[in-house]
């Protein structure tokens, strides 16, 4: 049952992602929502699901981008580890003003080495022109999707694992 | 919450394995796979493209009284174009008999092959289409894509069943183009944010607003006199060699839904 409502979320975030929101975009930009879930992910999951959960949602969401497959699997395992640093030696208490600090943090570094990756790639890209134009409209809204999240997937993961150990229990 | 403490063990795995994939993709090791996983994930994630059109209302299957009124206009048009075609004719003949005597080859027709978008780039630096064709349909990279008939870019990558489009607004997009009536060459080349410039048009050729741009054939695999805007904005350096003009392409490019890819001929 968890396996199956990780696999549900990851799936629905990546169909939003790929597929609805370029249709709609916010001030013109494109919502990192699969990035926020994983976010999400780390401070209630197990690492193990949040490592698979971002591994193959990622390399899911590179066969329809431009980069060599597996690139935007390469930051987000390497943003899972800094992140997991982070939270365990100096963040080791999780508040709502935290995750917003986190979602930035995750965007700013997750654009930037995606546009490093590009311009491996030998694309022409204007960082600059996003951080301008597009860039304080895609934090605010990855801050408020991390907050919703945390929210829901913790208070619907929290109730999963009470009923588990409630049939245990009863078994 | 409980964290443990092997997560340096899954860092290690998947990033090594994530490495390596972006190594095989680089080199090229990847091809045969990522065309058939692509073809599997195509469907579900081009349901949903369409279903977020038919949300947003660019899906005229939904608007019985719009469709009326186009299929009105529509005839209008043929009704015009009819009259034309004649014209055209005419000047056939004429341009036949002109070639004949100047041993001109006659004109290739194209062959072309229709597409379905499937996707767009998810990213915030990119404007691509991940359309359902590709390399078993004839598909190669250069290839012009036409949407209503209209330029609308070229194909930047193809897979076995997958190709992905460059759209004309993409920063990355350039191509040699002419102003249809004054005939000015220049360089057309899509512009971080939105819209298109055309650059390097000498500065004694005319370019007024509203003309029309058309591509030319340098690029052996872009077919010439396609249409890809007109002209909204007209920038004369006073002191420069060449002057620029800012473009708007005829179609609007964010709600693609069927291309045709020109194959040649």
């Amino acid at each position: 049952m968890k396996k199956l409502f990780i696999v549900f979320l990851v799936l629905v975030s990546l169909i939003l992602e790929i597929s609805f929101f370029p249709n709609f975009k916010f001030f013109g930009v494109i919502p990192n929502i699969f990035l926020m879930l994983i976010l999400a992910f780390l401070f209630i999951l197990p690492e193990k699901y949040t490592f698979y959960s971002a591994f193959w949602g990622s390399l899911m969401l590179g066969l329809f981008s431009n980069l060599f497959l597996g690139s935007e699997a390469l930051v987000i395992i390497f943003l899972l580890l800094i992140l997991i640093l982070s939270h365990t030696y100096i963040f080791t208490s999780i508040n709502y003003f935290l995750l917003i600090f986190f979602s930035f943090f995750v965007t700013l570094f997750y654009d930037s080495l995606i546009l490093i990756f590009y311009k491996l790639a030998g694309y022409k890209t204007d960082f600059i022109y996003f951080l301008k134009n597009g860039f304080l409209f895609q934090i605010l809204i990855n801050g408020l999707l991390v907050i919703i999240f945390y929210y829901l997937i913790g208070h619907f993961w929290e109730n999963l694992i009470k009923k588990e150990e409630r049939s245990r229990l009863l078994r | 919450m409980k964290k443990s403490s092997n997560f340096f063990k899954y860092f290690i795995i998947l990033f090594v394995i994530s490495g390596a994939l972006v190594l095989g993709s680089f080199f090229g090791v990847l091809n045969p796979v990522i065309g058939p996983a692509t073809r599997i994930v195509s469907p579900v994630v081009s349901f949903f493209d369409s279903l977020s059109q038919k949300i947003k209302g660019n899906d005229t299957d939904l608007n019985v009284e719009e469709l009326k009124k186009n299929n009105d206009d529509l005839r209008r048009k043929i009704n015009e174009l009819t009259l034309e075609i004649s014209a055209l004719k005419e000047l056939k003949v004429e341009n036949e008999s002109l070639r004949a005597q100047l041993k001109f080859s006659e004109s290739i027709a194209q062959k072309t092959v229709a597409a379905t978008v499937v996707s767009r780039d998810p990213s915030n630096f990119s404007k691509t289409i991940v359309i359902d064709r590709g390399s078993k349909n004839g598909i190669k990279k250069g290839m012009a894509v036409l949407s209503d008939g209209f330029f609308a870019g070229k194909i930047y990558d193809v897979t076995s069943y997958t190709a992905t489009v460059l759209l004309l607004t993409d920063s990355n997009f350039e191509i040699s183009g002419f102003v249809q009536e004054s005939r000015a060459l220049g360089l057309v080349k899509g512009q971080i944010g939105s819209g298109l410039v055309m650059e390097m048009i000498p500065q004694d050729e005319k370019v007024s607003i509203n003309d029309t741009i058309v591509t030319s054939n340098i690029q052996s695999e872009i077919p010439e006199g396609l249409v890809v805007g007109k002209v909204t904005e007209v920038d004369k350096e006073s002191q420069g060699l060449f002057q620029k003009a800012s473009v708007v392409p005829f179609i609007n490019l964010e709600q693609l839904k069927y291309v045709v890819i020109v194959l040649g001929g």
